[in-house]
């Protein structure tokens, strides 16, 4: 270890200040850690999961939880600055005649499922919002189009720094020439704190899975094919993927024409809530059916290793969620010119989606998963239920990925998403630990979150994409929401620019930063920037390989000498030789 | 702070064995009673913690021995003297390097009653030196071990 300078000069009086102020900080920080780690939330149930089936398994829970938390403030800062003060401003304004559409309908059991009826003309949806302000002071089209853009930008930036952290800790960080996987694991694996013995053989068989995992990893790498074999698999995977495109579009297809029909039938009639429900409930059968078919499907093309075949099904499975979700959006949004309020259509659409995703892959799959487990008891034959760790993810994110799209047309959406999360972790813990055996696939559960992460914030970006084009093309409409007396969504912001004064503030500065010689500075300014950490990065690394070779070839020295002296020492001779 | 601390300590010293250190002060516990502190009792290396922290060797601490011990594994210890002291609890035959039949022993300890294949023993230990073995002597030295455990946060957080 390094000695202590030598200089005894004593330290300034700034200078001691300033370290005094960072060891505060950082202790500080040390200590809301530790107090956030004793107050995570689920923390003992995560714990007894890890310990049973691996950190693959709990990477799924992680992430239910990491989700479960990021909704949690979505929707808190949603009902803080959007639905509180409608709540207000309704309560203020009552008696006056405030929404466009008439509220006498009847409040039933069936509205609940259909998000319709009852449920249309209340806080729940976009429509019922309104253009007021509150006091005179709380613009209503301000706070919902501020907020908005707030909360979906911040989600975005949240889950890109996460992803980012996940993406260095599992990726960079064991990239070049160490990669400490299997001493950390042995070195840093044990749980000091743990004091039940209980815990402590959970934490035991959770290392020797883990272990076995990245073993039998390593072991698969080394299989080799020959050429024909390799032709035939490369020509049945190509295969494999056109299916899949084929039945992708042919869901595509289908939907959009359910989607049509279901419309036809809202015009024809007046409320029928058979067809919205059919519509959701088929959807959602293709969600729970396909992936499985994907997996058949995967299982026939002969990838080496189980992660690459894990992550190709869970790619296309992604294709089909985009693929419904996009079909959604295109349909609301190119069918919104000729409907009375298609904000609200897209967002009971949604509801009723998320609902019955909550039948479908929680409430069924769990019972699905009971009922296996006894018929495993009667007959051995019938194999143990497994966890499917990227089947219940695919879930959780196809379900974030409608959220989020529903959100901005319906903000009271958060509540039941985080209803349906909490109930979700609940029965699916509980069916894990009752029901499932661990999986023996191969999961390394760190990169595979890193996976998840990606995924999640590629979604979040294609919804802030969508928000945006929304924002700007789509007309609103004109007899509902808070944005009804303008014609596009943005209008609010630009709005508020033009009505400032020349010599506002704010107005010249946001005219300063959009000059395109300002942009151009600021993104050669980037390019720059990357290009000098780029290519820092590439230096160091090369000079790790060059020290760690230099390590090499003093152990070398070293021992060559030893072996001489050993020599010497046993029989003199050698050097009155030479 | 510190006096409170170590007056905590005491009593959790005495709670192992009150008739004991209930009339001399100074009283030396044997290893077996320093093994139902919770915490080393569901250790896998409870007993090479105890001997290491044992100021004769044998594992029989006094107080000032076992308040060294809880001085390290408290959270405040700097991690370079969490890493000297894993690193002697991880070094079995007391020969200042980590060699592979110290690395087997901690395997083996680890995985309590989960018993690898030999065939797979041998792959984890030649993958752990491949990682940690800078330079390819068989064994690892202090440096390399705190070069590994350097890189890991988790080691600050939970040793």
């Amino acid at each position: 270890m390094t000695s202590v300078s030598g200089s005894n000069k004593t330290l300034g009086c700034g200078k001691m200040l300033k370290y005094q102020i960072g060891i505060w900080f950082s202790r500080i920080q040390s200590n809301i850690r530790n107090l956030s780690y004793s107050y995570e939330l689920w923390y003992s149930s995560l714990k007894e999961i890890e310990g049973n089936f691996g950190s693959g398994v709990s990477s799924y829970f992680k992430f239910l939880r990491r989700l479960f938390i990021l909704n949690l403030l979505m929707t808190v800062l949603g009902l803080s600055f959007i639905v509180a003060p409608q709540v207000i401003f309704s309560v203020n304004t009552a008696g006056e005649n405030v929404t466009v559409v008439n509220n006498n309908v009847n409040f039933s059991a069936e509205d609940l499922f259909t998000g319709a009826g009852y449920l249309t003309n209340t806080l729940m949806y976009y429509g019922f919002y309104t253009t007021g302000r509150i006091n005179g002071v709380y613009s209503m089209p301000d706070a919902y189009f501020y907020t908005m853009v707030c909360i979906f930008i911040g989600n975005a930036v949240i889950i890109g720094v996460n992803m980012a952290k996940s993406y260095r800790k599992s990726f960079i960080e064991t990239m070049g020439g160490l990669q400490n996987v299997f001493a950390h694991k042995i070195f840093c694996g044990w749980d000091y704190s743990i004091a039940k013995e209980q815990a402590s053989s959970l934490k035991s068989n959770a290392i020797y899975t883990e272990l076995k995992e990245l073993l039998s990893d390593r072991l698969k790498m080394r299989v080799k094919r020959n050429f024909i074999q390799k032709f035939i698999i490369r020509t049945l995977q190509l295969a494999g993927h056109l299916f899949v495109f084929a039945l992708v579009g042919a869901i595509g297809y289908l939907m959009w024409i359910l989607l049509e029909r279901h419309r036809v039938d809202d015009e024809d009639k007046d409320i029928s809530s058979t067809v919205p429900i059919l519509t959701a409930v088929i959807i959602n059968v293709i969600v729970l059916v396909f992936p499985l078919i994907f997996r058949l499907i995967g299982s026939y093309e002969g990838y080496k290793s189980p992660r690459v075949r894990v992550i190709v099904t869970f790619l296309r499975t992604l294709l089909l969620e985009i693929v419904i979700v996009g079909i959604l959006t295109v349909f609301w949004l190119t069918h919104s010119e000729n409907q009375a309020c298609w904000e609200n259509s897209l967002g009971q659409e949604i509801y009723r989606l998320i609902l019955f995703d909550f039948f479908f892959s929680v409430i069924f799959l769990s019972l699905f998963e009971g009922a296996r487990y006894l018929l495993h008891k009667k007959f051995k034959s019938i194999k143990a239920p497994e966890f499917d760790i990227s089947g219940n993810t695919f879930s959780v994110i196809y379900n974030q990925t409608l959220f989020w799209l529903g959100f901005y047309y319906s903000p009271m959406l958060g509540v039941v998403i985080i209803l349906k999360l909490f109930l979700t972790w609940y029965v699916r813990s509980w069916v894990l630990l009752g029901f499932c055996v661990p999986p023996n696939k191969s999961w390394r559960a760190a990169q595979t979150e890193t996976l998840f992460l990606i995924i999640t914030f590629l979604s979040s970006l294609l919804l802030l994409l969508v928000h945006g084009y929304t924002m700007l093309m789509i007309r609103t409409s004109e007899t509902c929401g808070p944005f009804r007396y303008v014609e596009f969504m943005h209008q609010i912001f630009f709005n508020a620019i033009a009505d400032m004064d020349g010599n506002n503030t704010a107005l010249i500065i946001l005219s300063f930063i959009s000059k395109p010689g300002v942009i151009a500075l600021i993104l050669i300014g980037l390019t720059m920037l990357v290009y000098y950490l780029r290519s820092k990065s590439v230096a160091q690394r090369n000079f790790v390989m060059f020290l760690r070779r230099r390590l090499v070839l003093a152990a070398q020295d070293k021992e060559f000498l030893l072996r001489h002296i050993s020599e010497v020492s046993n029989g003199g001779r050698l050097i009155v030789k030479g | 702070m510190l006096n409170i601390s170590a007056i905590i300590a005491h009593q959790k010293f005495k709670a192992l064995a009150p008739e004991k250190v209930g009339h001399n002060k100074n009283a030396k516990l044997p290893m077996n009673k320093m093994l139902q502190y919770p915490e080393l009792a569901v250790n896998p290396f409870g007993e090479r913690i105890c001997k290491v922290f044992s100021s004769s060797r044998d594992g029989d601490c006094t107080f000032e021995d076992f308040l060294d011990m809880m001085s390290v594994f408290s959270e405040a210890a700097p991690k370079s003297v969490k890493a000297e002291h894993a690193f002697r609890i991880f070094d079995f035959d007391g020969d200042d390097m980590l060699g592979t039949a110290d690395l087997k022993q901690v395997i083996d300890k680890l995985l309590g009653n989960n018993k690898l294949t030999e065939r797979e023993m041998q792959h984890l230990i030649q993958n752990i030196l491949e990682e940690a073995d800078l330079d390819d002597d068989g064994s690892l030295s202090f440096a390399e071990f705190e070069h590994i455990i350097d890189k890991s946060s988790d080691f600050a957080k939970y040793a």
